[in-house]
């Protein structure tokens, strides 16, 4: 997939130093980063840390990108890869994640038989970005890169040096966690009306 | 999920542009004079830009509203910027040469004018507190035109919510947009949010649970032990928000279709969306549904309100009954047709057959529209008081076929 000549023309502006380009390229594609940030982190302060932290490493190494894949593709890796970094040192700073998980699953609840479709219930963007925001950086992570970045466990378990069984078993939880923090306005089925007849 | 923007302030393109260095020139070193003029250039080239940007914000401020108290701050403001700009570019530029001497001697200088300046436009502001949102607009243009060139001075503070509109119990970020931006233990903060609550983080969360406009200020301490403040009039417009509920009763009859009353509880909503487990959707306020089977039903209700702002509501219902066919125990074949009320309302393909009492198939169908018309294969009408067994094979959507008899008369 080759770019448009419009968006070549902007990049080679910015390899020019115009700042124009820089501008104009920031402006295309910060909204859409912004929104791949924040559900990286635990709020728009972070996601803003790491969004110009990517815009840095984007308009530094420009001259890397060949044009012949999809720009926003490659912008989108650069912030991608941040965030597995951010997440490594996150690690290294508190050993016992990946640990100590349980202390945050949620206890009780609406069994996994509940068999509501997401499609069904028309869940917003925002609403998906704010229930991920409240999981752990690790369940965060793993959820991220199999769900949106369509990693394999393999290559999660490669990037954020964790085994294989810990991001599988990451994944399930955030999955669960998502989904329970998504479903809240539900009732839980206790209160049984029936229909007697 | 992909394709979902967030919003990105003008501030933070500003503020990356400080960190990438784009249309600072190498060559300062070589030409000072030629250097400081292009500069002026530049700067001056640049607040035009970010005026017209900040225009399109300030928008929003209505005409009579430029005409008031505030026009006085914003030309003040506008004058005290050429100065900046014109001094602070030649501080920053001597610093890639000679970093330390002239930093030492003319940043302090830059730094304290450019305090007394803030501080007064605050106070005048404060003063003025009330006038109107213009204020806030014309402010953070003040401060974001002198934002990117100038090293920051430590006393001048500004800040922003992460949203001027939202609904009531929406979390809303207010975050320093100038000012020292790492972090320091000896600094403190004081927010006031206007509504009763104060929170003394850096860049804290909070969330309006009332309806109304908003009035912040926040308070630095600094390391020196200076105060300043920093007060912005409306700056947050909070909307009430609805509140989604409904109960529901069965009001069906013995022998009828399970049938569900919803009545509708919720408030300050203007428009309603229901689903169900089914996939059907109304935008009645209160609908009467009829479910099919025994099984557990969710029902979901999303309302809006005038301001956009949304709230849901989901229940599961049980129906404990069994499919009901609602088939007829008795018709007449001049005025009607045998057809189950079931059958009609379903979604699901079906073939139904009726017997006479010595087990021979009279009749056959498989559509809604042909039911049977009381006619015999001999084609004579089956006569009065004869009765008739029906077998109906429903297939469900899983591919589950469903069995169904029972028996029908004939009535004059």
């Amino acid at each position: 997939m080759a770019e448009s000549k419009q968006l070549l023309a902007l990049i080679d502006g910015c390899l020019k130093g115009d700042r124009r380009s820089h501008q104009a390229v920031y402006k295309l594609y910060a909204g859409k980063m912004k929104s791949i940030c924040m559900r990286y982190t635990r709020d728009s302060d972070q996601a803003m840390d790491v969004l110009q932290e990517g815009f840095v490493k984007v308009f530094q190494n420009l001259d890397r990108y060949t044009g012949n894949g999809s720009f926003e593709g490659w912008i989108r890796r650069i912030m991608v890869n941040l965030s597995i970094d951010r997440f490594r040192k996150l690690k290294n700073d508190f050993l016992l994640l990946g640990e100590n998980q349980s202390l945050e699953d949620w206890e009780g609840g609406i069994e996994e038989e509940d068999e509501v479709e997401e499609a069904f219930l028309d869940i917003r963007p925002e609403e998906i970005i704010e229930a991920m925001q409240q999981l752990s950086p690790a369940y965060r992570t793993v959820f991220n890169l199999y769900v949106f970045e369509e990693y394999t466990h393999q290559d999660i378990a490669d990037s954020l040096g964790i085994s294989v069984g810990t991001s599988k078993s990451n994944y399930a939880k955030a999955r669960k966690n998502i989904k329970r923090i998504l479903l809240k306005y539900i009732d839980k089925p206790n209160e049984q009306k029936f229909n007697t007849i | 999920m992909d394709s979902h923007e967030m919003p990105v302030r003008h501030g933070d393109w500003l503020d990356l542009e400080s960190k990438i260095g784009v249309g600072k020139s190498d060559k300062t070193s070589w030409l000072v004079a030629a250097v400081a003029s292009a500069l002026v250039i530049a700067a001056s080239g640049f607040m035009t830009y970010n005026y017209v940007f900040k225009g399109s914000i300030a928008l929003k401020a209505s005409s009579e509203e430029r005409f008031n108290n505030n026009t006085g701050i914003t030309s003040i403001v506008n004058q005290s910027n050429p100065l900046d700009s014109e001094t602070n570019p030649d501080v920053t530029t001597a610093q890639n040469s000679d970093p330390r001497s002239t930093d030492s001697k003319n940043s302090p200088s830059v730094n304290s004018l450019n305090n007394n300046n803030t501080v007064s436009i605050d106070s005048v502001r404060s003063l003025n507190s009330g006038t109107s949102t213009s204020s806030t607009n014309s402010n953070s243009n003040s401060t974001q035109n002198t934002l990117p060139t100038k090293p920051k001075s430590e006393n001048s503070y500004d800040f922003a919510p992460s949203l001027t509109n939202a609904c009531a119990g929406t979390d809303v970020e207010f975050v320093l947009t100038d000012g020292p931006t790492e972090a320091s233990n000896k600094r403190s903060y004081l927010w006031n949010f206007g509504d009763g609550n104060f929170s003394a983080e850096q860049n804290p969360r909070h969330t309006y649970t009332k309806p109304g406009v908003y009035d912040i200020s926040l308070s630095i301490t600094s390391e020196k032990g200076q105060i300043s403040t920093v007060m912005h009039d409306d700056v947050v417009t909070i909307n009430p928000a609805p509140q989604a509920d409904f109960e529901y009763e069965f009001v069906n009859g013995p022998d009828q279709t399970p049938t569900l009353k919803i009545v509708n509880t919720s408030n300050n909503a203007s428009s309603f969306e229901w689903k169900f487990s089914d996939g059907t959707t109304s935008k009645q306020i209160s609908p009467i549904i009829s479910l099919e089977d025994k099984a557990t039903e969710l029902i979901a209700l999303n309302v809006v309100n005038e301001f956009g702002c949304s709230s849901k509501k989901g229940k599961h219902v049980y129906v404990n009954t069994s499919y009901n066919i609602n088939a007829q125990k008795a018709f007449n074949p001049i005025k009607e047709t045998f057809m189950p009320e079931g059958l009609i309302k379903s979604k699901f393909s079906f073939k139904m057959r009726l017997y006479n009492e010595a087990g021979q198939k009279v009749y056959e169908t498989s559509s809604k529209s042909k039911g049977w018309d009381g006619k015999l294969p001999d084609g004579t009408v089956a006569p009065v008081g004869t009765g008739y067994t029906w077998i109906i094979i429903m297939e469900t959507e899983d591919g589950e076929e469903k069995y169904f008899n029972g028996s029908v008369s004939i009535t004059p």
